[in-house]
């Protein structure tokens, strides 16, 4: 039995690992602090391993666990007051100057953009436009309603696109 | 009844930037393994061991190591399958395609008269009489084996006499696309420093004692020697035994010379 449980936390260690690294930096956590937050998220996946349904995507039961423990952490980098500004991460107005970005700094620049959302938009647009999640499954996971979560996007990609021009125009060279 | 309303399609400047962000980046198998260790510790210490203890790792016989690795495994078609390794991945057998790369460096340095590169295979059980295993340093854990370093990604010309291994060695190597695990010697000597230097971060200095205990006992002439001597020292200022982590401080300081671990273990011990 133990054997069976431990080859069952390394393979959704193994399999979500990726995952959960990528779905922690979409969700705000900062890469100075990606892997305590992860190490977080598989201490408590680890218990609760018998809670998964093999017949659901892994994906998005671990990202149940990275959603609230980014949240978590959303809130201690709050109240620390560690949530970043424009001075801590100069070169992401560097990949924002670009005129042709390559992958990498149109991948900062969006993550970049999220941090105007609040967590729960942040969460709402990570999980549909970037993970596939349909609404009826945003909803049950965030316990919203779709129309609420159909609004939320709306905002959220209102807001995200202002984002990215105003910090487009802020890198630009005068 | 109206139609439910759908959320928005992006801008194509934002969907742009948002299918930048789509592809999952390739793992980094050093910070898996890292990671896990980590992670296996702070269980431990909770007392929700997953149980896949460093010793578990490797006690397995050879066979059943490979076995474990199952459908992934692959045969080295360099050197007619002459050598099979059991490639160290790490403790999950988290197979980057880079790692997998160096992997079969080793495989080529090991593989008498091999026609060059890794081919894939079906899974191939071996008998082995002994296994070489192979780090993502392509560090071959057999005494006394000149270990060249890690070459390029691709390996084309094999040189095996720059490592030459006993007549009976059998090498398996990793399916590229393989995840699987292949618990590894070295993967679990680097669990067991990883949760000693978890426990000295902790001050749980029993428990660090006790890993590099085990780590000495089963390793005693591992690769992380020196850093398990420099952690040794370290537990034992933490725990008040000065005398001796003033003895060990010495006896290291003449061992290893300019060692990295010297400017912290003078401070701990005042040596």
């Amino acid at each position: 039995m133990r054997d069976e449980r431990a080859a069952q936390f390394q393979a959704v260690f193994r399999t979500g690992l990726p995952y959960v690294l990528q779905s922690l930096r979409r969700l705000g956590v900062r890469e100075r602090d990606v892997e305590d937050v992860t190490q977080e998220v598989f201490l408590a996946v680890y218990p609760r391993l018998g809670d998964y349904d093999p017949s659901r995507p892994l994906r998005r039961w671990l990202f149940g666990f990275a959603r609230r423990m980014a949240s978590d952490y959303r809130k201690r980098a709050s109240v620390q007051r560690e949530v970043l500004d424009d001075a801590q991460e100069p070169r992401d107005q560097g990949a924002a100057a670009d005129e042709r970005l390559g992958d990498q700094a149109q991948r900062r620049l969006l993550l970049r953009a999220l941090d105007a959302l609040d967590q729960r938009s942040r969460e709402t647009f990570v999980m549909y436009y970037l993970d596939d999640t349909p609404t009826p499954e945003i909803a049950a996971e965030l316990g919203d309603s779709e129309d609420a979560v159909t609004s939320r996007l709306r905002r959220a990609v209102e807001k995200v696109t202002a984002e990215v021009q105003r910090l487009q125009r802020k890198a630009a060279p005068r | 009844m109206s139609a439910r309303e759908t959320p928005p399609p992006l801008p194509p400047a934002l969907a742009e930037l948002v299918d930048a962000e789509r592809p999952l980046p390739p793992l980094d198998d050093v910070l898996a393994s890292q990671l896990f260790a980590r992670i296996d510790a702070s269980l431990v210490d909770a007392g929700l061991s997953h149980g896949e203890h460093p010793e578990d790792l490797t006690r397995d016989a050879p066979g059943e190591v490979l076995e474990k690795a199952a459908s992934g495994a692959a045969a080295s078609a360099g050197g007619a399958g002459a050598a099979k390794v059991a490639a160290a991945t790490s403790a999950l057998g988290l197979a980057s395609k880079a790692l997998v790369a160096k992997v079969a460096v080793g495989v080529a340095l090991v593989t008498a008269g091999g026609v060059g590169g890794v081919a894939v295979a079906p899974v191939v059980r071996p008998q082995p009489e002994r296994v070489v295993y192979v780090t993502r340093t392509v560090r071959v854990l057999v005494p006394s084996e000149p270990v060249a370093p890690v070459g390029p990604a691709v390996v084309t010309q094999p040189t095996p006499d720059v490592v030459t291994g006993p007549t009976n060695t059998h090498v398996t190597v990793q399916h590229p696309t393989n995840t699987d695990t292949v618990p590894t010697q070295a993967a679990a000597e680097r669990l067991l420093i990883e949760r000693a230097r978890t426990a000295v971060q902790g001050e749980r200095w029993e428990q660090a004692l006790e890993a590099l205990r085990q780590h000495e006992q089963r390793f005693p002439r591992g690769a992380d020697r020196e850093e398990r001597d420099a952690l040794r020292v370290e537990a034992l200022a933490g725990a008040g035994r000065t005398a001796e982590a003033g003895a060990l401080a010495r006896r290291f300081f003449g061992q290893y010379p300019g060692s990295i671990y010297a400017p912290r273990l003078r401070s701990v011990t005042q040596e």
